[in-house]
């Protein structure tokens, strides 16, 4: 329990540093890819929900860290899209498939960066932020759902092939009844 | 009813922890862990932003090398391979000939600056912003220039954590500067960052002549930002004859997406 936990802890601080430090070196639009929502719509789709809640919860509070944004706008945001994503696996799709996360994953992205403006237009209209809203429609909505898909696209190819869970199973002459 | 009722105890869990972290992320209670967190990272993090730097930098390399016929192919292997080699090495010159630039430009000024390292940038794809290793406790505060070469304003100081800072670069759209064209009437204006790309500077009088290749600094007419500091050169002018002023695009005399090391200009009022 605690071994997982501490393993899981780790990986989340690597894909953070490499979200905050590498990724966003690399040239526009790419920079604009959101690993810690990548893989917590993974967990919370491929692997289990309660995982992928504590991904959302645990990455969010990193990015925290070094977003400018009011605190815990990412963080509730991340965790909200997995709360819908799920709402939605468990009840409109009927198994973990490649076409289910690829869906979901973009319904997460999109809610994700929509829930983030909705904050902030909330904040503001609260008077709790002075902070004017950048929108940046093709980046937010069109790039980081493009680039998270395609990465969503290769963790899963990757997972299930080194797990062999993705074989192809035929029914043999003896299993037929 | 919908299955999701059936795990909503730790989705609710999750949200109340959230909601008493931002609480006490208000409260200031937070703060140590969150400052500890940052200084912790810094380093590691110092080392993965350079070595994306020099990937992407590496990346563009190659990716212009691909007009080059076959015959230079090997060559260029090489040469890469070379990069690649002398990356560490180059990247630490780099900054120590930065570094004395900005000791020399800073010595000759009579300024005094903190040297900082660049460690990350912010993660949002809207804001352009450096995040620096250096915070509240060597004196870093809100709005002080950040300076990326021989007197170049890269940015401005946007905020300020314990042990580290984030600085808006010039471009992006937030950013707001006063500024002056080094022309006979010295035509002051306004620099605005254009999404992420570009600078432009508004509020130009119609009456004073704005000519290509002029270099637009700092007015010194903002508190904490002292006049001289170099903006950018002036790329092109746009004069409408119904209007009261001409904008003028600047291009920026240095590369502010791979800065690895900069100075922080403190205020006069701090020395």
């Amino acid at each position: 329990m605690i071994i997982n936990f501490l393993i899981n802890l780790l990986f989340l601080l690597c894909l953070g540093i490499v979200q905050v430090s590498f990724l966003s070196t690399w040239p526009s639009p790419v920079s604009s890819l959101n690993l810690i929502l990548t893989l917590a719509i993974f967990i919370t789709v491929i692997i289990d929900y309660d995982q992928g809640l504590y991904w959302a919860l645990g990455g969010g509070l990193f990015l925290e860290l070094y977003t400018h944004l009011f605190f815990g706008i990412t963080t509730l945001s991340l965790i909200l899209a997995m709360i819908l994503i799920n709402v939605l696996f468990s009840n409109f799709f009927t198994n973990r498939s490649f076409y289910s996360l690829m869906i979901l994953g973009l319904i997460a992205s999109l809610t994700y960066n929509l829930l983030v403006l909705l904050f902030q237009f909330l904040l503001v209209l609260f008077k709790l932020s002075a902070e004017p809203i950048f929108f940046d429609f093709k980046f937010q909505f069109v790039w980081q759902p493009f680039f998270n898909l395609v990465i969503l696209a290769v963790i899963f190819f990757t997972f299930f092939t080194f797990t062999g869970r993705l074989k192809s199973v035929f029914l043999t002459p003896a299993s037929r009844p | 009813m919908f299955k999701f009722f059936k795990t909503a105890r730790l989705s609710i869990i999750l949200l109340a922890v959230m909601f008493l972290l931002i609480f006490l992320h208000y409260l200031n209670v937070l703060l140590p862990a969150e400052n500890l967190a940052i200084w912790l990272l810094a380093p590691i993090q110092q080392r993965v932003y350079a070595a994306g730097a020099r990937i992407n930098n590496l990346y563009f390399a190659v990716a212009s090398q691909s007009e080059l016929t076959k015959s230079n192919q090997r060559l260029e292997q090489e040469v890469a391979n070379l990069t690649v080699a002398n990356a560490e090495l180059k990247t630490r010159l780099e900054e120590s000939h930065e570094l004395l630039l900005q000791n020399d430009f800073l010595a000759r000024h009579d300024y005094t600056a903190i040297a900082a390292r660049v460690i990350g940038k912010n993660p949002e794809p809207t804001r352009q912003a450096i995040i620096l290793n250096k915070g509240r406790q060597d004196g870093v505060k809100v709005n002080l220039p950040v300076l990326a070469s021989n007197g170049v304003i890269a940015g401005k100081i946007s905020q300020v954590k314990a042990n580290s800072s984030e600085a808006v670069l010039l471009y992006d759209s937030r950013s707001r500067i006063a500024a002056l064209v080094q022309n006979d009437a010295k035509s002051k204006g306004v620099v605005f960052g254009e999404h992420g790309l570009s600078l432009k500077m508004n509020f130009l009088p119609q009456t004073e002549a704005v000519k290509i290749g002029q270099i637009a600094v700092t007015s010194g007419l903002e508190a904490n930002i002292p006049a001289g500091l170099v903006i950018g050169k002036v790329q092109r002018v746009e004069a409408e004859s119904n209007s009261f002023f001409q904008t003028a695009w600047l291009a920026p005399l240095i590369k502010l997406d791979d800065l690895t090391v900069v100075s922080i200009l403190k205020s006069p009022n701090d020395n």
